[in-house]
């Protein structure tokens, strides 16, 4: 018996037909079969699975484990356009299981699908051409390790070149900074795809196709690991935002304040060109600078800002790997000073949650105009830094244009 | 006395592990191969890893069924002598009896394995798909037999834990995990005899990715409970709760769901929906919360709020949506009379009348400032009479189980304000069973 609801959303979608088509493709392609290297059925057959078994990595982006047997067709030195047919095989079985259970299947993902199919095979031909003497193997078909590496290269820069559009196409971000960080965050996929494919087209001549069944152990491993630690990085940002809703059931921050501030907190962090981790600190500042009005009470919400910002600190730093956030948190909102010896105080993230936050203050509620809140921010603040309000200026420009 | 029978029994599972080690040491040769599954064996045995709080998983299990791939019993045998050397510097306490006992009972497991894997036709250093597979399967599973018998054995003098009650808790889970590590070590066989030891890597590769996101896991969810407790103690310091009430409620509430029943990832959500079930009470003003008098009708239209609140705010995390009925229902009662929505019977979902019933019983055997804990009896029989109305009698007699199985006792924790901060807050786990960890073989206490 369930303990708790078991919580299902049924996503209706209509790509039966691309479903179909590819399917009836599949069909006509089974009756005259091609010759390759290793049955491609059942090599479409694993990534079907694979299709089905996604890695999501710390981004929420997801990458299909099918990239592992897609590629191992690949460095079994198949043709181009049957390694494709494969990956796009094995996207269109996926999506009509998907589609029988009422999931939601994305069409955009076939192109992903062939391109990948395509490339993976071209680069494992380049590769086994630039060094054909140094092979992996001797049973059987041999893999050259040129390709290998070749092939792991191409798994781990392609979807990070993928996403990395989509981000260019939605963020204010140059496209060498997405590739960079949508690189950082996904290569352990891609490389761990990438080896248990090597893996794969190295033991083919021994096992046969039974190297794909053993496959499947490393790459649920990669799987297992990865998952976990992405979700529980989801976990703990999502409780983050949730304490940030927290403080507004205290009645003394606008609903949606903390979230507001983050959003705009981050977007002129990337303007003022911070690194990916400082971007994210300074989400995390922004979700949880208001955290200390759950500990005060009453009378004292309507006290100074700076004690709720100690009393947030405090709970912080009692959470633990939360030091530097407790920090920012605690100074956010002191006045912007530069010293004698030109250091700037508070740092960086902190006056750009202490910019946001005003921002916000201004222009919820009653308050005035986006426009006339930042002409109020850039002529009356002393306390706020003028580069971080500049930067908050052209962001909010880009939004409202 | 058990002490004496313990020891003769591991000085006997040493001397019969040393026989097969001797034996194989005249039988194997390639001195290279050996001194590299050792070598192998003693670093997998280094970095084991925690797949969940009750799983670890090393990899020593498939260096040495690889070493059996490869070069026979033999080398399966010798390559367990890597393991002494690691185990040496983790154990703490029983330093000597642990190392000799996991060393002399793996020998032994490895060469009943290797036995096996020869009987059914197995022959070293060549690997074809199925009758290879099919007799290292039976070979791990054997392993995973011997390796757990003689764990029960030793469990049973240390610990007085009844041999059939270890066995049934650990053959389960041990068989899958060595079927697992069995598919793993022949691919890595099937790697060395057909693609050279370089090509290992493609298998190293993944596992220490892998790896890398257990160790980020584990870590991550510790700050995650930090994060979590941090912002606990906030919360019971303006409610004026005893410190720790929450964790203790959390505690039974999982522990009830357990025993009714509930999946690893259920009680996952369980234990901080249980946790976090009052959160919603930041929207009602101290004043009205702490109150001793009663409620005018203004008052009380807040205080009904208060879960459904802390539900919509909980709904943030995504893997705590499966919980959120439990917390937004903990203030409803069986018979329909209680808020938000007055639901009643099969329309109170299970979790909410777990934590009613947990959050009931924790508060009654609590010192709190007006009045001493209730003695465990009294609170029973005081939920007893509230059952069928207020409580649900099922959960009740569950809940009963659980504190005399775990020995449970009432919290004599003064009023926060008395105690120092920092100060323990004690409450009342019986310690858990000791076991004999880590025993070899894969799940460990």
């Amino acid at each position: 018996m369930s303990v708790v609801a078991v919580v299902s959303d049924p996503r209706r979608a209509s790509v039966a037909p691309v479903v179909l088509l590819a399917g009836v493709l599949g069909g006509v392609w089974w009756v005259s079969p091609p010759a390759a290297t290793g049955a491609w059925q059942v090599f479409a057959a694993a990534a079907a699975v694979g299709e089905l078994l996604v890695i999501d990595d710390l981004r929420g982006r997801s990458t299909p484990t099918s990239f592992a047997a897609v590629a191992a067709f690949a460095l079994l030195a198949n043709p181009p356009w049957l390694v494709a047919g494969v990956s796009a095989l094995g996207w269109a079985a996926a999506a009509g299981i998907r589609l029988l259970r009422r999931r939601a299947v994305e069409p955009l993902d076939l192109v992903q699908r062939l391109a990948a199919g395509w490339s993976l095979a071209g680069v494992a031909a380049v590769g086994s051409v630039l060094l054909p003497d140094w092979t992996v193997g001797h049973a059987g078909r041999s893999v050259h390790v040129a390709s290998v590496a070749a092939v792991s290269a191409a798994l781990t820069a392609g979807p990070a070149l993928w996403s990395a559009a989509e981000q260019v196409a939605v963020d204010r971000v140059t496209p060498w900074q997405a590739f960079r960080w949508q690189l950082t965050s996904g290569w352990r996929t891609s490389v761990a795809l990438a080896s248990s494919a090597a893996l794969a087209a190295a033991v083919f001549g021994a096992l046969g196709h039974g190297a794909l069944l053993v496959m499947v152990l490393p790459v649920l491993a990669t799987r297992e690991g990865l998952h976990r630690y992405a979700g529980v990085r989801r976990t703990y940002d999502q409780t983050v935002v949730a304490m940030s809703r927290m403080t507004e059931l205290t009645g003394h921050v606008h609903p949606g304040h903390g979230l507001r501030v983050g959003d705009l907190a981050t977007a002129v962090a990337r303007e003022l060109g911070l690194a990916e981790a400082d971007v994210h600190l300074v989400e995390r500042v922004a979700h949880l600078h208001e955290v200390g009005r759950i500990a005060t009470d009453d009378a004292q919400n309507r006290a100074h800002d700076r004690e709720v910002a100690l009393a947030g600190a405090a709970i912080l730093r009692e959470a633990g790997g939360l030091g530097s956030v407790a920090d920012l948190v605690s100074k956010h909102c002191e006045p912007y000073r530069v010293g004698a010896d030109g250091e700037e105080t508070p740092p960086l993230p902190a006056r750009i949650v202490h910019a946001a936050c005003e921002f916000d203050r201004r222009t919820t509620g009653d308050a005035s105009s986006g426009a006339a809140a930042l002409d109020e921010l850039l002529q009356s603040s002393d306390d706020l830094d003028r580069r971080v309000v500049a930067a908050l200026f052209r962001v909010v420009h880009h939004r409202t244009a | 006395m058990s002490e004496v029978r313990l020891s003769v029994v591991v000085v006997a599972i040493l001397l019969a592990g040393l026989v097969a080690t001797l034996w194989a040491a005249r039988s194997v040769d390639g001195l290279v191969l050996v001194v590299a599954f050792i070598a192998a064996a003693a670093l997998s045995d280094m970095l084991p890893s925690k797949v969940r709080d009750d799983v670890v998983v090393s990899l020593v299990s498939v260096v040495i069924l690889a070493a059996l791939l490869v070069g026979g019993p033999p080398l399966g045998i010798l390559a367990v002598l890597g393991v002494p050397m690691v185990g040496w510097t983790y154990y703490t306490d029983r330093r000597l009896q642990r190392t000799a006992f996991n060393f002399g009972q793996m020998a032994l497991s490895a060469a009943a394995a290797g036995l096996v894997f020869t009987l059914l036709g197995g022959v070293p250093g060549e690997v074809e798909l199925w009758p290879t597979s099919l007799a290292l399967l039976a070979g791990a599973i054997v392993w995973a037999l011997v390796n757990n018998l003689l764990v029960g054995v030793a469990l049973r003098l240390q610990s007085g834990e009844r041999l059939r009650s270890s066995l049934t808790s650990l053959l389960v889970p041990s068989i899958t995990m060595q079927s697992l590590y069995a598919g793993l070590s022949l691919l890595a066989a099937a790697l060395l005899t057909s693609a050279g030891a370089a090509a290992l890597l493609f298998l190293v590769v993944p596992a220490l990715i892998a790896r890398h996101g257990l160790l980020s896991f584990q870590a991550e969810s510790a700050a995650y409970d930090r994060l979590v407790s941090a912002l606990l103690k906030t919360l019971e310091v303006k409610d004026g709760y005893t410190r720790g009430h929450t964790e203790r409620v959390s505690t039974l509430c999982v522990e009830v769901a357990r025993q009714l029943g509930a999946s690893y990832d259920e009680l996952r959500a369980v234990r901080y929906a249980a946790k976090l079930h009052d959160v919603g009470k930041l929207g009602v003003p101290i004043g009205v919360i702490n109150k001793p008098t009663a409620l005018d009708a203004n008052e009380f239209a807040m205080i009904r709020e208060h879960p459904v609140i802390g539900a919509d705010i909980l709904g943030e995390i995504e893997f705590l949506r499966p919980a959120l009925d439990g917390v937004r229902y903990h203030h409803e009662r069986v018979d329909g009379e209680g808020y938000p929505e007055g639901r009643s019977g099969d329309d109170l979902p299970l979790l909410a009348r777990i934590i009613t019933v947990c959050d009931a019983f924790d508060a009654m055997t609590t010192t709190r400032s007006y009045r001493r804990a209730m003695e465990l009896d009294r609170a029973f029989a005081e939920l007893r009479r509230h059952s069928g109305t207020q409580f649900d009698g099922r959960v009740v007699d569950t809940l009963e189980q659980v504190a005399a199985r775990l020995g449970w006792q009432p919290t004599p924790a003064p009023h926060p304000s008395a105690l120092p901060a920092g100060a323990p807050v004690t409450d009342g786990h019986a310690p858990r069973r000791p076991a004999m960890a880590p025993v070899a073989g894969v799940v460990r206490g």
